[in-house]
């Protein structure tokens, strides 16, 4: 991993090298990975995934910083939340030297950056919690069966996305309703929520956004069993008539996409925890390829394979590049930046990993499946990257409707 | 109560082995500008002691680094940690040099600090592993030393080190002034502190030149002839032993390993 980018200064590098040195001494990749392959049962409930949690080594990440680094300061957090630069080159340096601990640590980081653009009483009560419970992440929700996480298709039509309703009843919002593929819900104690508050209008003036307590009646989870899972693990919720407060309303009545589009471009930080992680992988690919010999010579010197590693080293450190060049963008100033730089580079990356997998299973040849490779469990986790609903060429379809819009 | 902890900027240890490569003609191993710089991990153990030494007695504790162009986030990472000043030595004359010139250097610069009652030193570097630099300074500046501690305690003018030995740890007690090298059984270094990040990052080290602590750079010249440096070739060979039997086969792998005095 090359750090010497025009991106990072004095105070990045040394939040890079205790992320570094935190990996390198607390986090065990293969047990991690073991931790993430265990069966989940059908009917897991939040406790059975509370359990699956390494929350001594989420404690561990407490006590030097990292969990609650996007957390400001005034709880007790390093106050990064305004600081895409420094929260991605964690999350990468996290991928690289620690694997999955990148997305246990970035999941809280990205919903903590939203965070902090709340309201005050919204901060104090999830912050609080945060800080005194080592055992929870913050997650965020909004997809729903006719839609993924962005709501902006199928297009802007009245009542034509969102299917799930909350409604007021005087001091309290009333939920029900079901929202799928959730990383995180299940071991997090907030849920940043987006739902729909207006039935009949379009989205873009319906949704509202809240922080769901998942210590609320009537909310409940089911997982979905990937073929690769995370630590984290991926659940659909299911909410009957959950009440809470107004006062953990985020945004004002029926302007919440707004703010959920914005919260986007926080998600950079989980795809620089991709790029770290991938680049490890490329790395193994590189070393083997110098190693294996085939027809007397290293295989690297095969120019079928030889042209294969250079290509990846290329699209990694052009995905790289992109994506920093987009946090620091964000970096500028209060003004959150627009959707369109994630969505390219949600578009990117994913050519950039289905291609490296390609290059892997090349290389490696018939060694690839084998599960002592770090390809393997990479490959099986990344699988469910690809999928196209809020990902894949529809980032290029989103990025086309803003492009319109101008 | 005033420590000293003397630390090196190393290539990082952990970097994978392909981002180095021998310059056999120059001596020298190079690494790849893409490998992070890194404390000497000995020396991170060495600052945790001094650390220890201050929660208990309010010690102030200096940082003294030796290099040219030395990295600022490196240099700074002790202070990110907890210790109260830093000092580097920096000159365009201090590339290069051994064991010896690192020393003079050092034992100079903490002459020039003047008022120390400790003075703690990692036991090797990562990168030459020599371990003379910490004996050096304390021959220098004619004090008594203690390596491989992996406990210090200070009692009444006096440091109790419990010190690594092949086989376990043996007690020793030395009077201070006076240096010890400490091993990583001393426990793990403090993780820096993320509140310091911001803090520390603003502060300008002290920086001291050749001329700053009166040394010659004439006079600075390394005293150890470095002969060759070279990876040594492995290579292994494979012979069948064979035997009618098992027995035969085995008796006969026993005489050929004792013939190679394997056995």
């Amino acid at each position: 991993m090359d750090w010497r980018l025009p991106y990072l200064n004095e105070e990045h590098m040394s939040l890079i090298m205790l992320t570094k040195e935190f990996c390198e001494r607390e986090v065990d990749i293969k047990e991690l990975n073991e931790l993430a392959d265990r069966p989940m049962p059908a009917n897991a409930t939040r406790e059975d995934l509370m359990d699956r949690m390494p929350w001594d080594l989420v404690s561990k990440a407490h006590d030097a910083g990292l969990r609650q680094l996007a957390v400001p300061t005034e709880y007790g957090g390093g106050g990064y939340a305004s600081d895409f630069v420094a929260l991605g080159a964690c999350a990468e340096t996290a991928g690289y030297y620690g694997g999955e601990m990148a997305r246990i640590l970035s999941i809280s980081w990205k919903n903590a950056c939203a965070l902090t653009r709340a309201p005050k009483t919204v901060q104090d009560e999830v912050f609080t919690d945060f800080m005194q419970n080592r055992k929870g992440l913050i997650a965020s929700s909004a997809s729903e069966a006719n839609h993924g996480s962005d709501y902006i298709l199928p297009y802007d039509e009245p009542g034509a996305t969102g299917m799930y309703f909350a409604r007021q009843e005087g001091n309290e919002w009333v939920f029900n309703g079901d929202k799928m593929w959730c990383e995180g819900a299940g071991v997090s104690n907030y849920i940043l929520l987006t739902v729909r508050t207006e039935s009949k209008g379009p989205i873009s003036k319906s949704a509202t956004q809240f922080a769901f307590p998942a210590k609320t009646p009537g909310w409940s989870i089911r997982v979905n069993d990937m073929m690769g899972n995370e630590v984290v693990p991926n659940v659909q919720q299911h909410y009957e008539n959950c009440r809470i407060p107004d006062r953990l309303r985020i945004s004002p009545i029926n302007e919440g996409l707004a703010i959920h589009r914005f919260n986007l471009a926080f998600l950079t930080m989980h795809l620089l925890a991709h790029v770290g992680w991938a680049t490890r992988v490329w790395e193994d690919i590189k070393e083997y390829a110098k190693t294996r010999i085939q027809g007397g010579k290293p295989i690297i010197q095969h120019n079928n394979v030889g042209t294969m590693v250079a290509e990846a080293d290329c699209l990694l450190q052009t995905i790289r590049l992109f994506l920093f060049q987009y946090c620091w963008e964000c970096s500028q100033g209060d003004q959150l930046v627009g959707p369109l730089g994630w969505y390219y580079g949600n578009w990117y990356l994913k050519k950039v990993l289905l291609r490296l997998m390609e290059i892997g299973f090349e290389v490696y040849g018939a060694m690839a499946p084998q599960k002592e490779l770090t390809f393997e469990h990479w490959v099986r986790v990344h699988l469910s990257l690809f999928h196209g609903g809020s990902t894949g060429i529809m980032n290029l379809v989103k990025a086309a409707r803003v492009l319109e819009k101008g | 109560m005033n420590i000293i902890v003397c630390v090196k900027e190393v290539a990082d240890p952990e970097a994978p082995d392909d981002a180095f490569c021998l310059d056999a003609a120059n001596k020298v191993l190079v690494a790849s500008p893409k490998v992070l710089r890194v404390l000497n991990p000995f020396d991170e153990h060495a600052v945790e002691a001094a650390l220890q030494i201050r929660d208990k007695t309010n010690a102030r504790v200096t940082i003294l680094s030796l290099g040219r162009k030395l990295d600022r986030v490196v240099a700074k990472k002790p202070l990110l940690m907890g210790a109260d000043q830093l000092v580097l030595l920096e000159d365009d004359v201090f590339a290069g040099g051994d064991s010896w010139s690192a020393a003079y250097l050092l034992a100079t610069a903490i002459n020039k600090i003047g008022d120390f009652d400790l003075i703690l030193c990692g036991r090797q570097a990562a990168d030459s592993n020599a371990g003379q630099v910490g004996l050096g300074i304390a021959e220098l500046l004619n004090l008594p030393s203690v390596v491989a501690a992996r406990k210090i305690e200070i009692l009444d003018g006096n440091a109790r080190v419990e010190r690594v030995i092949g086989d376990g740890y043996e007690v020793v007690e030395v009077t201070l002034p006076a240096l010890i090298t400490v091993s990583n059984e001393v426990g793990q270094p403090r993780y820096p502190a993320i509140k310091n990040i911001r803090i520390v990052n603003q502060i300008q080290p002290t920086i001291w030149a050749s001329r700053d602590i009166g040394v010659d750079p004439s006079h600075i010249e390394g005293r150890l002839t470095l002969s060759a440096l070279f990876q040594p070739v492995h290579e292994g060979t494979c012979e069948i032993v064979e035997g009618e039997t098992l027995q035969e086969a085995s008796e006969h792998l026993a005489v050929r390993l004792r013939s190679e005095r394997i056995l």
